[in-house]
């Protein structure tokens, strides 16, 4: 019973993360996308595991819903001749998109769990 | 609390000053932003059918993209027409239009930093940011008495209105060029005056240079040998579009001899002002370019068709994207073909339903840039034996000082080096071409270019029943002492630019009776020609242009495939050809095995620099070899190799073929006569047999040094490399093989490994006047500035293949077919 609950937050807790996060994306200030990961961890509440996974696959998704409003085609080669000119890989660049949106979520999300904890020990 | 449950918030917190630190310190942050970075571009390189709605048009506009990437615009309104090709052009090509406006400016430190200091500061200090912001006064002041200008403020303020609105869709969508985003700077809005700053770009590269400062330079050192170095007359030449063969005007020959002596202090202003003109152009382009051209008309009665065909070949420094944008523009008024350049609303070289034209650089002039030594006193110019005021300007934060001869280029105590450049003529040359694109005749042409300046240009001229060339330009006249124009004058007024050439004197032709017309950045005008017209000295000698003529001297009946096959494909050179069977009489008998070599491989050659041609690399390096032999070794002997090299820089043969080194028309002429006449002298005391057939030695040896196998084709030495505009070399193209040499039509100088040619026919263009639909083009690049779009450098191998592209040529939307369609935009009016 308490595996379900685990998951069924989990499960919460990322669609919180990754649509809070899309929307927070549209703002145009990336940092704001922190915000995601710490509501979903406040409204959930399953501990740092639940909410630091969830908070960091959203992100990733959140990205991976971003890449679909573009014309993907496209992607590969506009990557490689940013890698060119920035002189790091476009794998690398790639990566380190997602690498930020995700530890931006999964750091909202550990501060979100943490605020929760010392609400609850404070009531 | 317990100390360990902070741990977990406190990497929470890690992570984010990690990124934050990472955002501040590294554009990381902005590039990557998943909905304002980069990966957003990938909307820029969708090609497909889309509706824009755009606040400044008042009525819609339909722009087909046909097959082959270019961009026809069809509006009901001149001034909707010129918004969208603002908005079209910058769309492909902002990073580029705005590069050139600020180089134009001289303020290239605004997008890429400091690093340009020295540039901005040369460019400001030519007065060309000064002379755009005149020009364009000019137009404003002048629009309401003047239809030219008033035809130029209503497109420039279009044209400038549709790049900026190009640039608020960007930003809105988050689309703005990856360099922009990549450097962190945002684009600034175009005004008219940066088009004239691309004016003022043109004119420099066609039409700047130190010419005058190396002749002064030159003279100190050999005094009247000069006249041998650098002749007045070329010895080669024998046609002469404009007329004038007849004998020398001894006046003109004696102003030529006449040169001013500079005292030290001049000469040393000459050295610095010579070293100040290495900052230009910018390093960010920091290839070899060259500034030939190809032009040839024929008349009727020598085509197939029986109509006129004209073919144009500008040649220029190569770049990714190029410096051509093709379009065509149809609205009331105009239905008009061709290419524009980035910042400038007008078809530079096309054609509409009655007219074609071209145009090439004249013959150097010494680049219309002439010196002056001028005394000043303080804050004051001597001039006629009366102290004037300096004019001060204060410009991109640099301060700039005028005399009534042109800005103050350097000053060492009372002695200034003063430059009267006709750049600096306030001029509009764009609203001419904007004038000559809706031309329908010859006289009407003839009369738009009145009021050319500047670049001295030739325009080749066709339509349905006759042929023509004209030369417009300011050619100034100089008065009083009338010391040597190529050289460094005095400034105190004893000589002086009393005028300009009348225009019906400055070289023209119509409908000549040989029935063609060649113009090819040779002497116009013949050595009788009455007026002082530049000296050998400069970019380009005429052997291309004598090649041309001999190919349709020996054809009398040339199709429009004849003339696109010889544009791409002839690879005659025309010196070799003059040449090699003089050289073989010197190596005839010549026991030497290299010799003998060369000789066989020379002897049965048809002087075609084929890719695959062997002797072809023997007359290459010969000729290198040669001309090193007799004018170093001269330098050398007489003790001016060092200050010669360290000043005016080491010269090369066939334009400068060899890395580092520069190319002399002069020297290329003075040679090809020494082969010709079989005397070496004044430039050497060898006789030419024996320089021949040691140069041959060398050549042969070094070629067998290179390729043991004697597998030395034309090939490995020579081909294109195609650079990127930004410097970017990740996304240059080639070097990829191809014939030809300096003396082809595509007449890039240099040769492999370390020079490989960078320039060639940067737009060739074959119109047929029997039909002008079916007319043919192809310029080496793309439409697009981006490395990642498929129309980056997708006319590049039809260019090295000589693939002409039809351009297709409808006169509305509604009659394009479909199938020559690749995507429509329809731009139509609203808000955003």
């Amino acid at each position: 019973m308490m595996k379900i609950v685990s998951v069924s937050g989990f499960i919460i807790s990322l669609l919180i993360v990754t649509i809070a996060g899309v929307l927070l994306l549209f703002t145009n200030v990336w940092y704001l996308v922190l915000l995601s990961g710490l509501v979903a961890s406040i409204v959930v509440r399953k501990g740092y595991l639940v909410s630091a996974l969830s908070g960091f696959v959203g992100g990733i998704a959140g990205i991976l819903i971003i890449f679909l409003t573009l014309p993907l085609n496209n992607l590969g080669s506009l990557m490689s001749e940013v890698g060119a000119i920035a002189g790091i890989s476009s794998v690398i660049l790639m990566a380190l998109m997602f690498l930020i949106n995700g530890g931006l979520c999964l750091s909202g999300a550990l501060i979100g769990t943490f605020i929760t904890r010392v609400v609850k020990r404070s009531q | 609390m317990k100390k360990r449950e902070f741990i977990v918030p406190a990497i929470g917190v890690l992570i984010v000053v990690i990124i934050v630190v990472l955002g501040s310190f590294t554009p990381l942050i902005s590039i990557l932003n998943p909905t304002t970075g980069v990966i957003q571009n990938s909307r820029n390189l969708v090609i497909g059918n889309e509706s824009v709605s755009l606040p400044g048009l008042t009525s819609k506009v339909v722009v087909v993209q046909d097959k082959n990437g270019v961009y026809h615009i069809y509006s009901s309104n001149t001034r909707d027409l010129y918004y969208a090709l603002g908005f079209i052009q910058a769309k492909d090509r902002l990073e580029e239009i705005e590069v050139f406006g600020l180089e134009g400016m001289g303020q290239m430190q605004r997008m890429f930093g400091s690093s340009y200091y020295n540039y901005d500061k040369f460019q400001t200090l030519t007065g060309a940011p000064i002379t755009a912001q005149k020009d364009w006064l000019s137009v404003v002041n002048n629009s309401a008495t003047n239809a030219t200008d008033l035809l130029t403020e209503n497109a420039m303020q279009s044209y400038s209105s549709g790049i900026n609105e190009s640039i608020n869709y960007s930003e809105s969508h988050n689309t703005i060029p990856v360099l922009f985003k990549l450097l962190g700077v945002k684009p600034f809005y175009w005004t008219p005056v940066y088009s004239y700053a691309v004016q003022e770009i043109m004119t420099q590269q066609l039409e700047f240079g130190p010419d005058s400062l190396q002749f002064a330079i030159l003279y100190s050192m050999m005094g009247n040998f000069t006249y041998n170095w650098l002749p007045t007359f070329s010895q080669i030449q024998t046609y002469y579009y404009g007329g004038y063969s007849g004998p020398v005007n001894q006046t003109i020959l004696n102003m030529s001899h006449n040169t001013f002596s500079i005292n030290s202090t001049v000469l040393s202003l000459a050295k610095n002002v010579l070293y100040q003109f290495r900052y230009d152009p910018p390093t960010y382009f920091n290839f070899s370019t060259s500034d030939h051209s190809n032009e040839i008309v024929v008349a009727g009665n020598r085509t197939t068709t029986g109509y006129p065909i004209l073919m144009g070949g500008p040649v220029l420094g190569f770049s990714l994207p190029s410096i051509w944008f093709q379009v065509q523009l149809v609205g009331p008024g105009l239905d008009v073909y061709g290419v524009v350049l980035p910042g400038a609303p007008a078809i530079i070289i096309g054609f509409n339903q009655k007219i074609a034209w071209t145009l090439t650089d004249t013959q150097a002039i010494s680049s219309g840039t002439f010196f002056f030594a001028q005394q000043l006193n303080g804050d004051s110019y001597l001039w006629n034996g009366t102290y004037y005021p300096l004019t001060h300007y204060s410009v991109n934060g640099f301060e700039v000082n005028w005399t009534n001869l042109g800005p103050v280029m350097a000053r060492e105590g009372n002695t200034a080096l003063v430059m009267d450049w006709v750049g600096n003529i306030v001029s509009n040359e764009i609203g001419v071409i904007l004038k000559i694109n809706s031309a329908g005749n010859w006289s009407q042409f003839r009369s738009d270019l009145s009021s050319w300046i500047a670049p001295y240009q030739n325009f080749a001229f066709a339509n349905r029943t006759m042929i023509a060339d004209i030369s417009p330009s300011y050619y100034p006249i100089f008065g009083g002492a009338t010391y040597n124009p190529a050289s460094i004058m005095p400034g105190n007024g004893v000589e002086y630019i009393s005028g300009s050439i009348p225009y019906d004197m400055v070289p023209q032709v119509v409908n000549p009776s040989q029935g063609f017309i060649v113009s090819s950045n040779q002497r116009q005008v013949g050595p009788g020609y009455p007026y002082w017209f530049g000296t050998t000295a400069g970019f380009s000698d005429e052997f291309r242009a004598q090649m041309e003529v001999d190919y349709l001297l020996n054809h009398t009946r040339v199709s429009e495939s004849n003339i696109v096959n010889f544009q791409g494909t002839n690879y005659t050179d025309y010196a070799a050809q003059v040449a090699v069977p003089q050289i073989l009489t010197y190596l005839q008998g010549n026991t030497n095995a290299s010799v003998e070599r060369a000789y066989s491989l020379l002897s049965g050659w048809n002087y075609n620099m084929t890719t695959d041609s062997l002797a072809a690399s023997v007359w290459f390096f010969t000729d290198m070899y040669l001309f090193n032999d007799t004018f170093i070794s001269l330098l050398n002997q007489r003790g001016l190799l060092q200050e010669y090299n360290s000043t005016i820089g080491t010269p090369s043969g066939m334009g400068g073929s060899y890395p580092n080194t520069s190319g002399l028309a002069s020297l290329d002429i003075d040679l090809l006569n020494a082969i010709l006449t079989g005397n070496a002298s004044p430039f050497s005391n060898l006789s030419m047999k024996s320089l021949v057939v040691d140069s041959v030695i060398q050549a042969m040896n070094f070629l067998n040094e290179k390729y043991p196998s004697g597998n030395y084709t034309w090939g490995k030495f020579y081909g294109f490399l195609f650079p990127n505009l930004f410097g970017l070399s990740e996304f240059n193209v080639g070097p990829i093989s191809k014939g030809g040499d300096f003396n082809t039509p595509n007449d890039a100088s240099g040769v492999a490994p370390n020079a490989y040619p960078t320039g060639g026919q940067s737009w060739e263009m074959v119109i047929n006047m029997s039909n002008v639909s079916r007319s043919y083009g192809v310029y080496p690049g793309g439409q697009s500035e981006n490395p990642a779009s498929p129309l980056y450098s997708n006319y590049v191998n039809d260019w090295i293949n000589d693939t002409y592209l039809p351009l297709l040529f409808y006169p509305s939307s509604s009659s394009f077919p479909v199938n020559e369609t690749m995507d429509v935009i329809s731009l139509v009016p609203g808000g955003q």
